[in-house]
């Protein structure tokens, strides 16, 4: 494994629990609270202690654990009477509200032992202590850390009081932890901006906001620069102190990685965590891993704040005569992270065949205009709902995923399974799959394309851009602003030409200073009733060579290995750089003295052929536009245009 | 009337693991990424057939986890990125291996497997 090879020592305060997990049968009982944290700091080989506080009954199991996990001391410094410190949770997976609940809280009674956390800091001198605010007095914690001069950090998912407490008294931390589903992140109303905006923080040196299954977040306060990072997929058996585990491998790896890395690497290991129940489990799977390859896996991001934006659409019987607890708790279960479900019946009313005809078509309109808005489906198979069989469809239909969740394995038709991405039959696997399916990949770990495509609009680079989409070809188009009068209709009607996959990635370029003098027809405008233009008139200088070297710097610099031009060998264009012999000799030049390699297919096609091609591949070819002359309408005279009318004619 | 109950605290050493196992567990229909820009689509100029023997790399390539084709060791698709859980597994000493389930290549070059684990 690789080894943690800072001098760290982590010294961590905070209530031992015991957790129980009701939802998981035959679960082992595990040491709960801090012992999250030292079971990570355990497995990648970091220094730490611990000092715990716990009820009595206890106090061996924690050194004897304590022993197990290396930790180099593990020091009881409070006692809980009252109760027990046992927590039950009822959602492990956290598919929505984990259901914690901790058995005769209000009866404890904790009384710190302020000479044993002194005489553990004093002995241990810790570089970091990590604080987990509970139950107990946080200021009778205080004293202690009067002298400390290391990094303090405190986890705040459960102790806003105990932090507001402690900023009231001067206390600064270096990390500020918490979760999206605690208290202080509600009590900011959700928003990141008012998070660090907030006066608990902004006397901090930096927050870590972890954002569950969609990544994380850290925010340097002294430099206001915010890192992020995406987070790995599991098959999710328990959410129970992953959060905890998180934060001690982040905070151990950030001194020695950038915070992005740590962040990332952090998040692997919890999602480790994640998908067992077993600490040697978990200990074998972070053995032998490198860390630098962790460093480059793709994973998701989904950002708190983007997944309100994407309605999911929940097609389902719906209706008052079915049981529809499962509905309710996916709705409930997306909300809690966020997202914005809909229950299309419920906002858009019950048709029972009884209401007028306009009514039926209203609430039909509004459901449609519900599927069109929304980012996903997730139909819920609980009967034979042929409603529900129809939204599958039109969704699918639309390119939009589709996924089933069919609890009672209903689905047997192959147009249902065919129709959708992903048959789930849990709800921890829906959950997953929302994410999966919604999140962005995470842009630096590979190379996103493997082309670059000069886009105009025009007929030639359309059809070019279908046939690469159909090869499977990651595309970038770059469409080149360089003051030609046509430019408003040559980009929209890329818009409406380019296969809708590609629209995302379209890279817009201005160069219009470059011919900003030009007296070219192509940027000025001509009266084509009274002004006479010929080939000449449309010339550009190096207009071919100066889009070929933008292009060719655009993708060297993304690590584009290909560069694509649409150009044919035309008989009617005259410029002297839209030459055969021009471009053979150019991408000659440009591969010899760079990264990138230039193809053009059609160098050898006619027009002909190019439409040919387009309509085998059902490229909308009369929506493209290729005039260089006139701004709205084809003047059906300019080289372009002849060409154009010249292919189709020969059809 | 006797009580059963849980005697010890469980999760290390030996403890019950009720949960499966994330290394063994079989990883049924996986649709590999980017199948159209590899070699295996590249050389053949087509998909490899249903039940084709396929093996998980044990090299990362750009730092993704690609399924190569047995018979002719060329590179298929990536593994999506919810499947980057199986690099731990692999560096603990699983290999992953399995065979073509659902292969087509128009309009869009695609390949799904199924993997399973081997130690």
């Amino acid at each position: 494994m690789q080894k943690n090879e800072t001098h760290n020592r982590f010294l961590i305060i905070g209530e031992v629990y015991t957790d129980v997990h009701l939802d998981i049968f035959e679960s082992p009982l595990r040491l709960g609270g801090i012992f999250h944290s030292a079971r990570a700091f355990s497995a990648i080989n970091c220094n730490y202690a611990i000092a715990a506080i716990a009820p009595r009954f206890l106090n061996r199991s924690i050194e004897e654990y304590g022993q197990l996990l290396n930790a180099q001391k593990a020091v009881i410094v409070g006692e809980i009477d009252g109760a027990p410190n046992v927590i039950t949770i009822q959602d492990s997976p956290e598919n929505g509200n984990q259901g914690y609940n901790e058995i005769l809280r209000d009866q404890s009674e904790i009384t710190i032992n302020q000479q044993k956390l002194n005489q553990i800091i004093k002995e241990y001198n810790p570089t970091d202590i990590l604080i987990y605010p509970g139950k107990y007095n946080i200021e009778d914690i205080l004293p202690a850390l009067e002298n400390f001069v290391g990094y303090l950090h405190i986890d705040v998912q459960y102790g806003v009081e105990s932090l507001k407490r402690m900023i009231s008294l001067g206390l600064n931390f270096h990390t500020i932890i918490l979760s999206t589903s605690s208290t202080l992140f509600k009590e900011n109303d959700f928003s990141v901006i008012n998070l660090v905006n907030s006066p608990l923080i902004v006397n901090a040196k930096s927050l870590l906001l972890k954002e569950n299954r969609g990544g994380s977040t850290y925010y340097d306060i002294t430099t206001r620069i915010w890192y992020e990072a995406p987070a790995f997929k599991t098959e999710t058996v328990h959410s129970v102190g992953v959060g905890d585990c998180f934060n001690a491998v982040f905070l151990s790896q950030k001194r020695q990685s950038k915070q992005e890395f740590a962040l990332k690497i952090a998040s692997y290991i919890a999602m480790l965590y994640a998908s067992t129940l077993s600490f040697d489990t978990f200990k074998d799977l972070i053995s032998n891993l490198d860390f630098n390859d962790v460093k480059n896996l793709p994973a998701k991001r989904l950002s708190w704040g983007e997944r309100q934006k994407h309605h999911i659409y929940i097609a389902g019987p719906d209706f008052p005569d079915v049981d529809t607890r499962l509905i309710e708790e996916l709705y409930d279960n997306l909300k809690y992270h966020n997202f914005t479900p809909h229950r299309p019946v419920l906002e858009n009313g019950i048709i029972t065949g009884c209401e007028t005809e306009e009514k039926q078509h209203e609430a039909y309109q509004k459901d449609i205009a519900l599927l069109e808005k929304s980012s996903l489906l997730i139909a819920v198979i609980l009967n034979d709902d042929p409603g529900t069989y129809v939204e599958i469809g039109y969704m699918a239909k639309s390119g939009k995923p589709v996924i089933i969740f069919d609890p009672y394995k209903l689905v047997r038709n192959l147009f249902l399974k065919k129709s959708s991405d992903y048959i789930a039959h849990s709800m921890s696997e829906i959950v997953d799959i929302v994410f999966d399916l919604l999140g962005r990949q995470d842009s630096e770990a590979f190379e996103k394309y493997d082309a670059l495509l000069l886009a105009s609009g025009g007929l030639d680079s359309t059809v070019l851009a279908h046939k690469l989409l159909l090869e499977g070809k990651k595309v970038m188009p770059v469409f080149l602003r360089y003051g030609q009068h046509f430019t408003e209709t040559e980009f929209n009607t890329l818009l409406d030409v380019l296969p809708p996959k590609l629209i995302p990635n379209i890279k817009v370029i201005n160069i219009e200073d470059i011919y900003q003098h030009s007296q070219s027809r192509m940027i000025k405008e001509p009266d084509l009733w009274v002004d006479y233009v010929t080939a000449d008139d449309l010339y550009l200088p190096y207009r071919n060579l100066l889009f070929l070297s933008i292009a060719s710097s655009i993708a060297q610099t993304l690590g584009i290995q290909k560069v694509y031009s649409a150009f044919i060998n035309s008989n009617h264009a005259k410029e002297i750089d839209c030459s055969k012999e021009f471009f053979d000799e150019l991408s000659g030049m440009l591969s010899d003295y760079g990264s990138v390699k230039i193809e053009m297919p059609f160098r050898d096609y006619s027009k002909a052929d190019v439409i040919k091609l387009g309509i085998s591949l059902d490229v909308p070819l009369a929506q493209t536009y290729s005039c260089q002359a006139n701004s709205t309408t084809p003047c059906g005279v300019c080289p372009n245009c002849v060409d154009r009318l010249d292919g189709f004619e020969s059809l | 009337m006797g009580s059963s109950g849980v005697g010890r605290f469980g999760d290390y050493q030996g403890g019950t693991d009720p949960t499966k196992d994330l290394c063994r567990m079989e990883r049924k229909n996986v649709g590999l990424e980017e199948v159209g820009r590899l070699d295996y689509f590249n050389v053949h100029g087509t998909v490899p057939a249903i039940m084709e023997p396929v093996v998980l790399n044990n090299q990362l390539k750009n730092g993704r986890l690609v399924v190569l084709s047995e018979t002719t060791g060329e590179e298929i698709g990536f593994l999506p990125s919810r499947y980057s859980n199986l690099l731990a597994c692999m560096r603990k000493g699983f290999n992953y291996r399995g065979h073509v389930v659902y292969s087509v290549s128009k309009p869009i070059p695609k390949v799904d497997v199924d993997l399973n684990a081997e130690e």
